[in-house]
């Protein structure tokens, strides 16, 4: 049992209390959250690059265009990670763009060095990526250890976790 | 000069020529299966394959049901048809999947797949959230290189998820 509070062990399964914001008035870090930031304007995202303290940056089949060279040199000067959503790739008709986009993401936050976090952004169960399909992604477009960046975030969002 | 003696000297430097010609084309060959060799090193360390040898392997993997489970056969041909929704015809083609096992109770399977580069098509399988009207998510646990190591990794996952 991990002894912070907030945070739960449900069956072998550590449960971490996360909010996601869309409003840049709202965002500001906190101890008790990990916040991920889902920009929606490119000022905003670069803005949010820059905070420290910071938990992720989030792009998804809405605003992954945010994801440029420009603001992998903001977060660099951060300390957020970079978030992908996989939910997108369940729809065929997002599925080609997203995954294009994604990948290009993916290379520019790799060679900068920025941590980089894959989730599955599920809204139901049905939508939930199993770790083995996160690391066959992985493989199939070369950043095999993506699925295990999540315990280097946590750590930095909360050393007192011990993980 | 003799001329047996012209002779045996023409006998001499001809198996002298043999010999450096035969360890010459040997140390060719030789050279050339090092290079080779080492190529090959250097393409898996960089993550690139000098081969695009076709390879079977075998996916154990767990039909998480949502409300209902699928058949053997509706999931067969549900897996067939994302992957071939997924990586086109060719690609099908290219992979022959093949569902070996599916056992309802557990949601444990084993899937052949053939292919010189499995992750798209594990990929394209794990896509699958609905196979004949029911709600599933398929999930990938391990890949073996034998049918047999399969069905030994499959009755430790059937006791795990009983």
């Amino acid at each position: 049992m991990v002894g912070v509070e907030g945070v739960k062990m449900v069956e072998n399964i550590l449960m971490i209390p996360r909010i996601v914001i869309n409003d840049i008035k709202n965002f500001k870090p906190s101890e008790s959250y990990l916040v991920a930031y889902k920009p929606s304007k490119k000022e905003h995202a670069r803005r949010a690059g820059k905070v420290k303290r910071v938990s992720t940056i989030l792009f998804d089949e809405n605003n992954i265009e945010l994801c440029d060279e420009e603001q992998v040199e903001v977060m660099k000067r951060g300390s957020a990670a970079l978030e992908l959503l996989l939910r997108p790739l369940l729809d065929s008709n997002t599925l080609p763009k997203y995954l294009f986009m994604m990948r290009r993401c993916l290379e520019l936050a790799y060679k900068e060095g920025i941590d980089i976090l894959i989730s599955s952004g599920a809204r139901s169960l049905d939508e939930l990526w199993p770790p083995g399909t996160i690391w066959a992604l992985g493989s199939m477009i070369g950043f095999r250890g993506i699925a295990s960046n999540w315990i280097e975030v946590l750590r930095r969002w909360r050393p007192g976790l011990h993980l | 000069m003799e001329t047996w003696l012209a002779f045996i000297i023409a006998v001499i430097i001809a198996v002298i020529s043999l010999i450096i010609s035969t360890t010459s084309i040997y140390m060719v060959v030789k050279l050339k299966g090092v290079i080779y060799r080492k190529k090959i090193i250097e393409a898996e360390i960089s993550g690139k394959s000098m081969h695009r040898e076709r390879i079977k392997r075998y996916v154990v993997f767990r039909v998480v049901r949502i409300d209902d489970s699928p058949s053997f056969e509706e999931l067969e041909s549900c897996l067939k048809e994302t992957v071939k929704e997924s990586l086109g015809l060719l690609g099908f083609s290219e992979t022959s999947i093949k569902l070996i096992r599916y056992r309802i109770e557990s949601g444990i399977g084993i899937l052949r797949i053939v292919s010189s580069d499995i992750y798209p098509a594990i990929f394209s399988i794990s896509r699958l959230r609905r196979c004949s009207g029911k709600r599933i998510v398929i999930s990938p646990l391990k890949i073996t290189g034998t049918v047999k190591g399969a069905y030994k990794k499959v009755s430790i996952y059937e006791s795990k998820y009983k």
